[in-house]
């Protein structure tokens, strides 16, 4: 994943530039920890990643794909098959269940091994037993963990976390960062952990610090 | 589409499971649509139906019809003796008597040559089945009639039928009984068959038939025969396609009809707004789940689905719902529509109710294309949610872009088009820029609405604050801070309370209008008309009348009015009238439109032989003073030039009105319609009423009554043809305040979190309860303020427009300010109740949970 003197401003009376030419590499496999403080511009680089907003100015490459040149519904494609997403209020569907939740981004792409997928990552994420539960049901580490897992099911191998733990009490904050961790070595995934806690980063192989919208490596 | 089910039931099906009741309102909305749409559909084809069975009956297996200016003559009948070597003929009599048994029932009497009407119309008799019976069917003053008929009155051979036609009483002795089949169809089965000559008798048509029917073998050239009859038909006579009777019959009642669908249409046009405010809500509730669908890589098209087969569902469910209660509401609708058409169109009217399967397979298709329309939008919208900023938390309502200037020029150019189309002449007789003016109208209202909540919230704030404290300023903060959400519950309860104040506005103008019509145009102190008891009012008096009445002690003059079917020189039909323009001389009549004295103009009409024109007809064939109109006549096409045009509510096809004596000379008829009775000045009217029928009532089968009451029998008419608005208008504004308390519980429930935190920050739950009400009451005011500034647009339109296009009567608009009022009170009470579940739902708001969330 290539950024290119990204930036993003948010237009309005007063425009807040959220991303002031940010570049940076990320290597396949690697653990990297976007750090900082709230409104540091952490997420919104996330998001520009993730496909799901697109950058003002500069360019993002992940894999072959130039991000800004893709229309709506390539992107869309991208969103679904070549990334995966934790985000800090989980954004589980409350009226699926867990395992609906899981399978949905395969079922989307048509597989037909959705239910054997979302089976084996349920299974892996600790939560078989929970599959047929609505997401209001869980605790909050459990919602996360089921998060991750619907993250993976497209066997992505970009793997986003934005805040995975800021809703989570300290103990379910590390088994959520343990269970990320586990899933890259075990399936080589890249990892951007975008998190405002120190302790967090320490699981990453590298960490940068974005500040105002510049990054500091 | 891949996944759709669980998208569907992310965004669709889950939530209204969890909800059901809420999933309710906007189907009920859909439902009251389809079921008025059903209704009047139903009771307009009814009518339609009615008239085309009838002529259909009467038209038989005829090829060509004669038809004369005054009838045919039976003399002229030799004329077409050349007709039997390619075919066949029947002459047909036609007219209307009533009942004299006590029912008051009014029947068709049809007289037919039964020889020659074997060939056209098909009469399939039951009994008697002997030659020697049949033989009795053809003696004079015998009738035959279809066998419900005979059953509903007890008839039987031999039974003799009392009853009053021309204005004399009379008998027919019943010969025969009738298959309800052919013939025996006509006017619903209502009908006494008689040879030719009794019911020329019986109806005071001596010497003419109303038409010949004409049945050409196989294998003749029609076009051949009718260029020969065209040759051989005396002046007077000439020849029509036989559908012409049921498409004039048809067409009498059109405007009518068309105004009455486009009522209902407003109907579900309103529950089109409840759908669109459902599915609308829900787009806005599923923000941060249609984001997390797009993060994950579900496609716009498949979001878009989802909320459209939302709006499927509640448009199936809602059509089912509806056309349940339009089955039930249709009889209604078809008694009220009915009573109008044969009280003002055609009084022998007899409308049965036709099959409902039509009415609600198009009530249907209406109803699932206004839900499908309905939820494109919010649809639309939903797809536009974009996948990041949504997922923020608080997000909903405020990240919804209003684009308030956009939206206001959108408005203007729609009022701006609604003007321009306003000036537009009618489009093959409807009025249709005018109902495009409208839905104009409407589409302002929607665009401008949000802007009108953000103005009246504004506007509220410091008042609402002064009198109820936090509790005010919080409901102009709620109101002001969802303009998107509210916008829609505004647009729809202006839409209907604009409509409902339009209608409150027009029927009132229209109302005064007829009753200062009435009144100036009522000159006479008596009326006096063809009857038999229990106001069955029939057929026409014998010319004796006139004479009769002239010599009666205490009156100062006799007006009798002749009012027939004519033709204009094109052939189109219209009415004829004829009075004694010497009696309008003296005592007026019908006020002209250019304010001109009517006694001094029909004087001088009088004299120079020109005619009077009605409003509608002036407007219909754009004729005014001193244009020269044709009409046909016994001597052929004659020429007439109009002295002036009158106001006149009798009929919306038109009249010509000329002096009898010029009618008489030209047209050879001397009968009489009705007779207006002046008083000598000190004579009772109601005296003289009694002088009358004491003196005539022997020789005559007269209905007499006074002025005052005939007023009060069009005022009758009146309010029955207006009936149907009222009601459908009630049940639009009632969905429109259901509507009010969707859209407040949706807001209840979407800001629960909000309504936690103020509870944790002190506020009572009374003081949650009252901002909410106070919410609902705003709601209420501001759409009672558009629905009036709506209802006056809407008023003009119909006053200015549409009444006019479609019946071509001006009408002198009248604000009933106590009616408005009273309705206004009643919306803004309703929108007040409206608050109260939304009210308790924000009011039970937990604090923990909010904080929780938090």
């Amino acid at each position: 994943m290539v950024c290119e003197s990204v930036s993003k401003v948010y237009p309005g009376a007063q425009p807040v530039v959220a991303l002031d030419s940010v570049t940076l590499s990320v290597a396949p496999g690697e653990f990297l920890a976007v750090i900082g403080p709230s409104g540091g511009g952490k997420s919104t680089l996330l998001h520009l990643v993730a496909g799901i907003d697109r950058a003002t100015s500069g360019s993002i490459t992940v894999g072959n794909r130039d991000l800004a040149s893709l229309p709506e519904s390539l992107l869309t494609l991208y969103r679904r098959r070549d990334v995966g997403v934790v985000f800090q209020f989980f954004n589980l569907l409350a009226h699926l269940t867990v395992r609906e939740n899981v399978e949905l981004p395969r079922l989307l792409d048509g597989a037909r091994d959705a239910a054997e997928r979302a089976s084996e990552l349920l299974d892996r994420v600790d939560l078989a037993r929970r599959s047929d539960a609505h997401p209001y049901e869980l605790s909050g580490g459990e919602m996360q963990r089921a998060a991750i897992a619907r993250a993976l099911v497209t066997g992505a191998r970009l793997l986003l976390a934005d805040e995975p733990t800021g809703n989570l009490d300290s103990r379910h904050g590390e088994e959520v960062l343990a269970l990320i961790d586990e899933v890259r070595r075990e399936r080589g995934v890249t990892v951007i952990l975008a998190t405002h806690s120190d302790s967090a980063a320490r699981s990453a192989d590298r960490t940068v610090e974005l500040k105002d919208g510049r990054l500091r490596l | 589409m891949k996944g759709f089910p669980l998208i569907f039931r992310a965004l669709v099906s889950g939530p209204a499971r969890r909800r059901p009741i809420r999933a309710l309102l906007p189907v009920l909305g859909v439902a009251v649509g389809v079921a008025a749409v059903a209704a009047i559909h139903h009771a307009n084809r009814s009518v339609t139906e009615s008239f085309r069975e009838s002529a259909q009956a009467i038209a038989g297996k005829s090829d060509l019809v004669v038809v004369g200016a005054r009838g045919v003559p039976l003399e002229s009948l030799e004329s077409l003796s050349f007709l039997w070597r390619v075919g066949s003929f029947a002459p047909l009599v036609s007219g209307n008597a009533v009942l004299a048994d006590g029912s008051g029932e009014v029947v068709a009497v049809l007289g037919t040559d039964y020889g020659g009407d074997s060939q056209i119309r098909e009469m399939r008799l039951v009994s008697p089945a002997t030659p020697a019976g049949r033989i009795a069917l053809s003696s004079p003053g015998s009738a035959l009639v279809p066998v419900p008929f005979a059953k509903r009155h007890a008839l039987a051979i031999g039974s003799r039928v009392p009853l009053v036609a021309g204005g004399v009483r009379a008998e027919l002795t019943i010969a025969g009984l009738l298959e309800l089949s052919g013939l025996a169809r006509a006017s619903g089965g209502d009908v006494l068959v008689t040879d030719v000559f009794t019911a020329a008798r019986l109806l005071g048509r001596a010497g003419t038939v109303d038409r010949v029917d004409v049945a050409l073998d196989p294998g003749v050239s029609r076009d051949a025969i009718r260029e020969e009859l065209e040759r051989r038909l005396p002046p007077g006579l000439w020849l029509e396609p036989p559908g012409r009777t049921a498409q004039t019959a048809g067409r009498m009642a059109r405007a009518f009809r068309f105004n009455l669908n486009a009522l209902a249409t407003l109907t579900l046009a309103v529950g089109m707004f409840l759908v669109a405010n459902a599915v609308s809500v829900s787009v806005l509730r599923r923000r941060a789940e249609i984001a997390t669908l797009r993060a994950l890589g579900t496609s716009r098209a498949a979001i878009f689905g989802a909320f459209l087969v939302e709006g499927f569902a509640v448009g199936a469910a809602g059509t089912v719902a509806g056309e349940i209660g339009g089955l039930a509401l249709s009889r209604a609708a078809l008694s009220a529509v009915a009573g109008t058409v044969s009280s003002v169109y055609s009084r022998t009217a007899k409308i049965s109710g036709a099959d409902f399967g039509p009415a609600a397979v198009a009530a249907a298709a209406v109803g699932m294309v206004a839900a499908l329309l309905a939820a494109a939008l919010p649809a639309a919208e939903a797809t536009r949610v974009p996948p990041s900023p949504a997922m923020r938390p608080g997000s909903a309502d405020a990240a919804r872009q209003l684009r308030l200037p956009r939206r206001t020029i959108a408005a203007g150019v729609a009022i701006a088009l609604a003007v321009v189309l306003s000036l537009a002449g009618p489009i093959n007789g409807f009025p249709y820029p005018g109902f495009a003016a409208v839905a104009l109208v409407v589409t302002a209202l929607a665009l401008l609405s949000p802007a009108l909540v953000r103005i009246g919230a504004s506007a509220a704030r410091r008042p609402l604050e002064k009198i109820f404290g936090a509790p005010g300023r919080l409901a102009s903060r709620l109101f002001g801070g969802s303009p998107a959400r509210n916008g829609i519950a505004v647009t729809a309860l202006a839409m209907a309370l604009g409509m409902t104040f339009a209608m409150i506005a027009t029927i009132a103008s229209m109302r005064t209008t007829v009753r200062t019509w009435v009144e100036t145009t009522l000159a006479a102190d008596l009326w006096v008309r063809g009857g038999a008891g229990r106001g069955a009012i029939v057929g026409d008096l014998p010319p004796e009348i006139v004479g009769v009445l002239e010599s009666v002690p205490g009156v100062s003059g006799v007006d009798p009015l002749r009012i027939r079917e004519g033709f204009d020189g094109a052939g189109r039909a219209l009415t004829i009238a004829s009075s004694d323009f010497r009696v309008l001389s003296r005592a007026g009549g019908s006020p002209l439109l250019d304010g001109r004295d009517s006694r001094r103009v029909a004087d001088a009409a009088r004299r120079s032989g020109e005619v009077l024109v009605s409003e509608p007809y002036a407007r219909r064939y754009a004729v005014g003073r001193g244009d020269a109109i044709r009409l046909r006549t016994p001597e052929g096409v004659r020429s007439f030039r109009v002295a002036g045009v009158y106001r006149d509510f009798s009929n919306d096809r038109g009249t010509v009105l000329m002096d009898r004596a010029l009618y008489r000379d030209l047209f050879h008829d001397v009968r009489v319609t009705s007779a207006g009775v002046l008083a000598r000045p000190g004579t009772s009217a109601e005296a003289l009423r009694r002088y009358i029928l004491s003196r005539a009532g022997d020789r005559f089968a007269l209905d007499v009554i006074t002025t005052r009451e005939l007023r009060r029998q069009v005022l009758q008419i009146f309010d029955r043809t207006f009936a149907v608005a009222n009601v459908l208008e009630a049940i639009a504004v009632a969905v429109a305040v259901a509507g009010i308390a969707n859209a407040l519980i949706a807001s209840a429930v979407e800001r629960r979190r909000s309504f936690g935190l103020l509870r944790a920050v002190g506020a009572s739950r009374s003081q949650i309860r009252g901002a909410v009400l106070l919410e609902a009451l705003l709601t209420g005011i501001v759409a009672t303020a558009a629905a009036l500034a709506a209802g006056a647009a809407f008023t003009a339109l119909l006053l200015g427009v549409i009444n006019p296009q479609s019946f071509g009567w001006s009408v002198v608009p009248t604000i009933p300010v106590g009616r408005l009022a009273v309705a206004a009170g009643i919306v803004l009470g309703a929108s007040l109740a409206a608050g109260l579940v939304p009210g308790g739902i924000a009011a039970a708001a937990d604090p923990a949970a909010a904080l929780a969330e938090e």
